[in-house]
């Protein structure tokens, strides 16, 4: 039995808790990238879902919104209807990445609130509705004297989007982490756990 | 080799959990307690192996160790990868309850086969023995495949083209657990040959 506990301690050393352990989970990650929806596919950190099929339901009523396939860096973006984000739904995205790995991700109402006219005071769609005059080539800051509003608020909302991508990408992975050493030694704990159990079973016989 | 949740009709969950169950009880009743040690040895050897990746072929793969557990358990791989595979389900959300029946099923029928297939050899001498372990872990990754592209197909992707994509990326690991098990076996012959004894039973 020592060459078999030998065997474990190998195996644990070899799996290396490193995310490229994880081949057989597919990880699905999407979020509201300033005024579309990024979805990013991956086996592990460096392997990309390419060409994975990704399907777009509505959350509360599981109706077909929209398909589409990821490119070769595992990516896809896309611009979800505003009509639907106002009907404060959320969204399932579903990848399915063939052999059977099947992942999927949920995009709750709230997020998909800031693509809405109204959730998004700051989007160039509510500046261009509240402001038709306005010329963009302006940039504000630059032509000085006023500053309207509205596209204060549609650059600040740019510049946030830009600054917050990558945190919401970083959050979104740290959902998705692999198993870490205190899955793997707790696992092994339940199944010597078990172990005695049974013994136990058997001796009170 | 892990089929995730969502991917299968009922249907084919259903029968999963039936088969599984059935084997599982069968196991049950003709476990040997004196190599109950092994079984929870060798179900953690699963519930870890299936954390190496290997990095070679055109598909991500890890180790599978099916064949290695038929081999020595025959009827308890099915308990043993059952729970193996619960724990990997809950802790690793690797596959998942809903498909755990037909995961078990997949990789425990076909180690069971090759377990029968094979264990006379291992009683013999030495160059069979190798031969006889390295088919058990080759071919019980094949096998795996087999029924992994079966349930696949019952549902929609096609048995012709899954059984393809899946068992051409598993030929590295094929080989692989082949080498891991004569290894195995014939280490085990020379330093503890006592736990081979299955072969004359």
């Amino acid at each position: 039995m020592r060459y078999c506990s030998a065997i474990v301690t190998v195996l644990i050393a070899l799996s290396g808790f490193s995310g490229e352990s994880q081949a057989h989970k597919v990880n699905v990650f999407a979020y509201v990238d300033s005024d579309a929806i990024q979805v990013e596919c991956y086996f592990t950190r460096s392997q990309k879902v390419r060409h994975g099929k990704l399907i777009v339901t509505d959350l509360s009523t599981g109706e077909k919104l929209l398909e589409g396939t990821t490119d070769e860096r595992g990516l896809f973006r896309f611009q979800p209807d505003v009509a639907f984000c106002e009907t404060g739904h959320g969204m399932n995205i579903v990848l399915n990445a063939g052999e059977g790995h099947q992942g999927n991700w949920e995009i709750s109402p709230e997020e998909l609130a800031s693509l809405t006219p109204s959730g998004q005071n700051t989007g160039p769609r509510r500046a261009a509705q509240a402001a038709p005059d306005t010329v963009y080539s302006q940039v504000p800051g630059i032509s000085g004297a006023t500053i309207e509003t509205v596209e204060l608020e549609a650059l600040i909302g740019k510049v946030m989007d830009a600054k917050l991508a990558p945190i919401k990408q970083r959050l979104a992975r740290q959902e998705n982490s692999g198993p870490d050493l205190r899955d793997i030694i707790g696992g092994i704990g339940w199944i010597i756990g078990l172990l005695g159990l049974a013994t136990y079973m058997k001796y009170r016989r | 080799m892990h089929i995730s949740e969502g991917a299968l009709s009922p249907a084919v969950l259903s029968a999963g959990y039936a088969l599984t169950a059935a084997a599982t009880f069968i196991s049950l009743r003709k476990i040997n307690y004196a190599r109950l040690t092994t079984t929870a040895v060798l179900a953690s050897v699963f519930f870890v192996g299936s954390l190496v990746h290997v990095p070679l072929g055109p598909g991500s793969v890890h180790l599978i160790l099916n064949g290695l557990l038929g081999l020595f358990l025959g009827w308890a791989v099915f308990p043993s990868l059952l729970v193996a595979l619960l724990l990997q389900a809950i802790l690793f959300q690797f596959g998942g309850i809903a498909v755990l029946g037909v995961n078990t099923f997949d990789m425990a029928f076909p180690a069971l086969v090759c377990h029968y297939a094979f264990r006379s050899m291992l009683g013999k001498n030495n160059m069979l023995r190798v031969a006889g372990a390295f088919g058990c872990g080759a071919l019980s990754v094949a096998g795996a495949a087999f029924c992994t592209a079966l349930a696949l197909g019952f549902t929609d992707e096609g048995f012709r083209a899954s059984a393809k994509i899946i068992f051409m990326a598993h030929i590295p690991i094929m080989i692989l657990e082949g080498v891991i098990a004569a290894l195995t076996v014939s280490f085990i012959a020379k330093s503890r040959p006592e736990l081979l004894q299955f072969t004359e039973e």
